[in-house]
């Protein structure tokens, strides 16, 4: 197997070069984000891990990364300022306009602002031309369907004008076909892996094609081979006592729990032309470091 | 007629909010208040808990006999608050199908932020209205940004009233070819309008002043509905709960939600960590009491099993243990001095409906789940 190291790790699994990073909160997606920036930067790459809104969640899932990666925040602001310069015709104009405070409120009343201007801030860092892979933890808030339709109905609904005119740039550069992977980060829960089937679905539907990977996450592991039925011969054994009874259900609870990871998986799996990676449950955070590895082996197992 | 006590619980993903949230209303309910617990992102496994349906309705959760009658619940669906919102907001039928048949309706209300939260603090306010009960426990979405959510109405009637939209509902109706005025206004109108046709281009511009002047049309819905809500959530007996567990992101998330309760000159009632358990579950100390005293019922393979797996689970629990002492020495110097923080233990894997009852259990007579009467 160690032959296969330069082949067949999380870093190979994706090859684009925008990789949007998305899942409901508390699933991990950020220390998964990050993962995937330490595995593409320790190939050499030059990376950036990108954060909307947000400046800890990244520092968080860097710490301890043992290789460079470049952390950077869009915040709404500085993006509606660098969308409109060249609109409006410099940044002056545009720093003046997007401070005003009626246009302040307009824009941010506006519905799906906030998507196309990270999307557009995106575009810029790429087209930039510093970096090979940019990894995007998109926010806990609103799917990937949600934001990555937003320049293509920009496109539309603003054909003509200049706004319009970018959400067909922004979409080609960054969010079409060949630009981007989608990584889903799920919870290894059977009812969660039907929300990403549906979620999977809608991806084609909307975009013309699936998510590029889902990353199974938190897979409870099986208690040693028999506990189970050790606990419940003791219950047994002693049916005045309640306490080891009490010890039965505890086990198979976590038996349970096992079992739907297992189904969980099994039903990821499944899904038509994603290729799913697992991660296994532990009692406290994971380390960025450790997620890396379960990345790569568990791409190692798959491939 | 009683006007409630509002309980707001705050938190970030995958902390256990909600089901925490339906504890402490279970608690306050076992206790003899009437109680509702509103779930702005309802799951389906918490409902079913509970034993209600997902949808607009409020019903009787029949989860514990000790709360027989006084525990309700409302979990409006997200995916249906689009329709619902536009009943809510346009009464008038005609007017309802004429905005759903403008382009920047069409192509905008899929990705509306924000439509769910104000339906449900809609829904919320007209239950507070009806006097029925004494607590409401309001679980915000599971967002560090659940607390801005909640000022949208506030928001939207600023936009509303902004001179903003002032402009694009006067361009709307130039569109339709109203009378033109002269002067200063109109020059510096005509540079407004020209800045923003710049920006959105020709014929978005039109449709979504249209919009906007449908969304004038019934801007007293929202100013009332703005007015409820400022005063239900700066009301000094509303408390606000914020529901952490120990991890990294979660503590930050807290952080995050004092400051912005300190910029709406609020303060946290409670920090509640769940999964923060001080001590192993007695059970499991019992099971390695029986085995050490080599009692002949049990098997040698029985007991070299046993033993592994409590190995096992006691290294997990030390792990959390460890990991929630470092949570609460994290949280205290970001939350005001004097913030109590109520530590809710582990419950391993179980049903959802077990596990709200054993959080109930440990919610049990402490002071933030007493009701006030």
């Amino acid at each position: 197997m160690s032959t296969a190291t330069a082949t067949s790790g999380i870093a190979d699994t994706l090859r684009c070069p925008v990789i949007y990073v998305t899942g409901k909160g508390g699933v991990g997606k950020s220390t998964v984000a990050g993962a995937i920036a330490v595995a593409k930067a320790r190939k050499g790459l030059r990376v950036a891990l990108m954060e909307v809104d947000d400046d800890e969640a990244g520092k968080r899932a860097l710490r301890g990364a043992d290789a460079s990666v470049d952390h950077v925040v869009i915040t709404f602001e500085s993006a509606i300022e660098t969308a409109f310069a060249p609109i409006v015709g410099g940044m002056m104009i545009a720093r003046a306009v997007a401070r005003q405070h009626a246009v302040k409120k307009l824009i941010r009343g506006m519905p799906a602002t906030r998507e196309f201007f990270s999307l557009e801030a995106v575009r810029k860092l790429k087209a930039d031309g510093k970096h090979d892979v940019i990894v995007v933890d998109l926010p806990a808030s609103g799917h990937a369907v949600d934001w990555l339709r937003v320049p293509g109905a920009f496109e539309r609904f603003l054909a003509g004008g200049p706004l319009g005119a970018l959400g067909r740039r922004v979409h080609d550069e960054v969010v079409a076909r060949g630009q981007a992977d989608v990584v889903i980060v799920a919870l290894a829960e059977p009812l969660v892996i039907k929300e990403t089937e549906q979620l999977s679905r809608r991806f084609l539907e909307e975009m013309g094609r699936r998510p590029s990977l889902v990353v199974v996450n938190r897979v409870a592991s099986r208690d040693p081979e028999g506990s189970l039925e050790a606990a419940e011969r003791v219950a047994a054994a002693f049916p005045d006592d309640p306490r080891p009874r009490e010890l039965a259900a505890i086990l198979r609870g976590r038996a349970d729990l096992a079992r739907d990871a297992f189904e969980a998986l099994r039903l990821a799996r499944g899904l038509d032309g994603v290729k799913v990676l697992a991660v296994p449950e532990s009692a406290v955070d994971p380390s960025v470091l450790d997620v890396v590895r379960w990345l790569d082996l568990s791409a190692k197992v798959t491939a | 007629m009683k006007t409630p006590r509002i309980t707001v619980s705050v938190g970030g993903g995958g902390v256990g909010k909600t089901t925490s949230s339906a504890a402490l209303g279970l608690a306050l309910a076992r206790g003899g208040a009437r109680t509702l617990v509103v779930t702005v992102d309802p799951a389906r496994r918490l409902a079913d808990a509970l034993g209600v349906e997902i949808g607009q309705a409020t019903r009787e959760a029949p989860i514990d006999p000790r709360a027989e009658g006084r525990l309700f619940a409302k979990m409006p669906d997200p995916r249906s608050s689009i329709g619902d919102f536009m009943e809510w907001l346009f009464v008038d039928p005609v007017q309802r199908e004429r905005v759903k048949k403008n382009p920047a309706y069409h192509e905008l209300a899929d990705s509306l932020a924000g439509v769910h939260e104000i339906l449900t603090i809609a829904l919320v306010q007209r239950e507070i209205d009806t006097g029925d009960f004494d607590e409401v426990v309001l679980d915000t979405a599971p967002s560090r940004n659940a607390l801005a959510f909640l000022t949208y109405p506030t928001q939207l009637l600023g936009l509303l009233e902004a001179k903003a939209m002032t402009w694009l509902a006067s361009m709307a109706d130039a569109a339709q070819g109203s009378e033109k005025r002269g002067g200063l206004f109109a020059w510096g109108r005509a540079k407004v309008e020209g800045l923003f046709g710049r920006v959105l281009g020709g014929s978005g511009i039109r449709n979504l002043a249209d919009l906007f002047t449908e969304l004038m049309s019934v801007r007293e819905r929202w100013a009332d509905l703005a007015r409820k809500t400022d005063a239900l959530l700066g009301h000094p007996r509303t408390r606000y709960m914020l529901i952490g567990a120990p991890s990294g992101g979660a503590i930050a998330d807290i952080g995050y939600l004092v400051r912005s309760l300190e910029r709406r000159k609020l303060r946290p009632t409670a920090v509640v960590l769940n999964r923060a358990e001080r001590e192993p579950p007695l059970c499991e100390q019992a099971m390695l009491a029986l085995l050490d005293q080599g009692r002949p019922e049990v098997v040698a393979a029985d007991e070299a099993v046993l033993r592994e797996t409590l190995t096992d689970l006691r290294r997990e629990h030390e792990l959390r243990h460890a990991s929630a002492d470092d949570a609460v020495r994290a949280l205290e110097p970001r939350l005001p001095r004097g913030t109590p923080i109520l530590r809710l233990p582990f419950v391993g894997p179980a049903q959802p409906s077990e596990i709200v009852l054993a959080l109930a259990d440990a919610w049990a007579d402490h002071p933030l789940a007493v009701s006030r009467d």
